[in-house]
């Protein structure tokens, strides 16, 4: 069937409209929509993270305060802790400053001090990375005679001045020439500070303080 | 029934529908150009209301920025303060307080034993169930009996270190093999032969860990 020559006119002016409008709306698309669709994905992107991060930041400052508490307590106790009882050398030798602390406990308790014997530094067997103070075990030996009565009143002593120092081994010897008289035998670990191995850059955490804004 | 002939030629059909083709196309026309525009305008109105509600949420997130930086801070802060002070503590969780120890057996001995040597040792272990470290301690006591019953006097040392003055820290108390024997001794190599009985204790305390 031949279509009439108005008809024919129609059709190709209705092609016509519909090409131009279907490539106004195709160009409307590409120019217009697709990338205001991408700015706005990006934009609902950037609100999502940013109102996670908000949200993440305003869970986690409920505690800030409690946080903050506990790094001044801890920071307080430890401070007191390794001001007080970690020995620290004087002039470079950790033993002059255990027998400045030593000797008069001993002589309180009426023990005497034979010997001392440096027995080395050794790493604490606990799993702790992070701790931001390093330190070791001095171990030391001390040889002594005395009485039971005064081993027992010097270990007390020491261990009551210094709540860390850590009395590994003991041994009293009875002597058959003077009964009262024991040969003693004493080791001890001091804490002491150790030195930092070098963490590689980029492990290193954040150095804790600054200011409270 | 009705008939009649088609008499039109093929240029003077017109088609039969009643909808002017001119109006659809028009109206189609407007109404795809209005739902466009339309679809223009919401993507549009939405761009902006996610564009003020990101800038809302960046000043907000800038606001608290310092806050949380300083969290942070505060956290790891008390990560290092806590691994320090657990290192600190392994000092004194592990110590097992021997001038208290040495009180106690003082007064826990009965007085017809009379000690020869007194050793008190520390080992280190590991914990049966995982790989934290222990620090553990063993007494090894000599010494000599002069009593009618020497038995009883070493079984009334053994019951000490096992009640509950003790029992908190040790774990097991023991006499190895041959640690309970009498010997003749004579104070002087032409005196008067006499029975002296000896015994041998071990006691095991508790493994103290240090984490």
């Amino acid at each position: 069937m031949k279509l009439s020559t108005h008809n024919k006119q129609l059709l190709q002016r209705g092609l016509a409209m519909t090409g131009i409008v279907g490539g106004v709306l195709y160009a409307c698309f590409h120019l217009l929509v697709n990338p205001m669709r991408q700015v706005y994905g990006q934009e609902l992107r950037q609100l999502e993270t940013c109102t996670d991060k908000i949200k993440g930041a305003q869970i986690g400052l409920r505690d800030l305060a409690v946080v903050s508490n506990e790094v001044f307590r801890l920071q307080a106790e430890l401070g007191v802790a390794t001001n007080r009882f970690v020995l620290r050398p004087v002039l470079g030798s950790t033993l002059v400053n255990v027998q400045g602390i030593v000797e008069p406990i001993a002589a309180a308790c009426g023990l005497q001090i034979d010997s001392w014997a440096e027995r080395g530094r050794t790493a604490i067997p606990v799993e702790a990375k992070d701790a931001g103070v390093v330190l070791e075990r001095y171990a030391l030996e001390i040889g002594a005679s005395g009485s039971y009565a005064a081993v027992r009143d010097f270990l007390q002593a020491l261990e009551k001045a210094n709540p860390y120092v850590c009395v590994t081994e003991v041994e009293i010897l009875g002597r058959p020439e003077n009964p009262a008289i024991h040969r003693i035998r004493i080791g001890t670990e001091w804490p002491v500070f150790g030195e930092r191995k070098e963490t590689p850059p980029g492990n290193k955490p954040a150095a804790p303080g600054g200011k409270r804004p | 029934m009705t008939y009649h002939v088609d008499l039109l030629l093929d240029d003077e059909r017109r088609i039969a529908s009643p909808v002017n083709m001119r109006l659809v196309l028009r109206v189609g026309g407007v109404v795809v150009a209005g739902i466009s525009l339309l679809f223009i305008v919401t993507l549009f109105a939405k761009g902006r209301d996610a564009k003020f509600q990101s800038e809302a949420a960046q000043a907000q997130w800038a606001r608290l920025e310092p806050q949380f930086k300083y969290l942070m801070e505060l956290r790891t802060a008390r990560t290092e303060l806590r691994a320090s002070s657990l290192l600190m503590e392994s000092f004194r969780r592990t110590r097992l307080p021997l001038g208290d120890e040495l009180a106690a057996l003082q007064a826990g001995i009965p007085a017809d034993i009379q000690l020869q040597s007194l050793r008190i040792t520390q080992f280190a272990g590991k914990q049966k169930t995982s790989t934290i470290a222990t620090r553990s301690y063993e007494l090894h006591l000599t010494g000599k009996l002069t009593g009618d019953d020497p038995k009883e006097s070493v079984d009334s040392l053994i019951a000490c270190l096992s009640s509950p003055a003790f029992s908190n820290r040790v774990e097991a108390v023991s006499v190895p093999n041959n640690g309970f024997r009498k010997e003749t001794v004579r104070k002087t190599p032409a005196g008067e032969p006499r029975t002296v009985w000896f015994f041998e204790l071990n006691c095991r305390y508790r493994p103290r860990s240090f984490e």
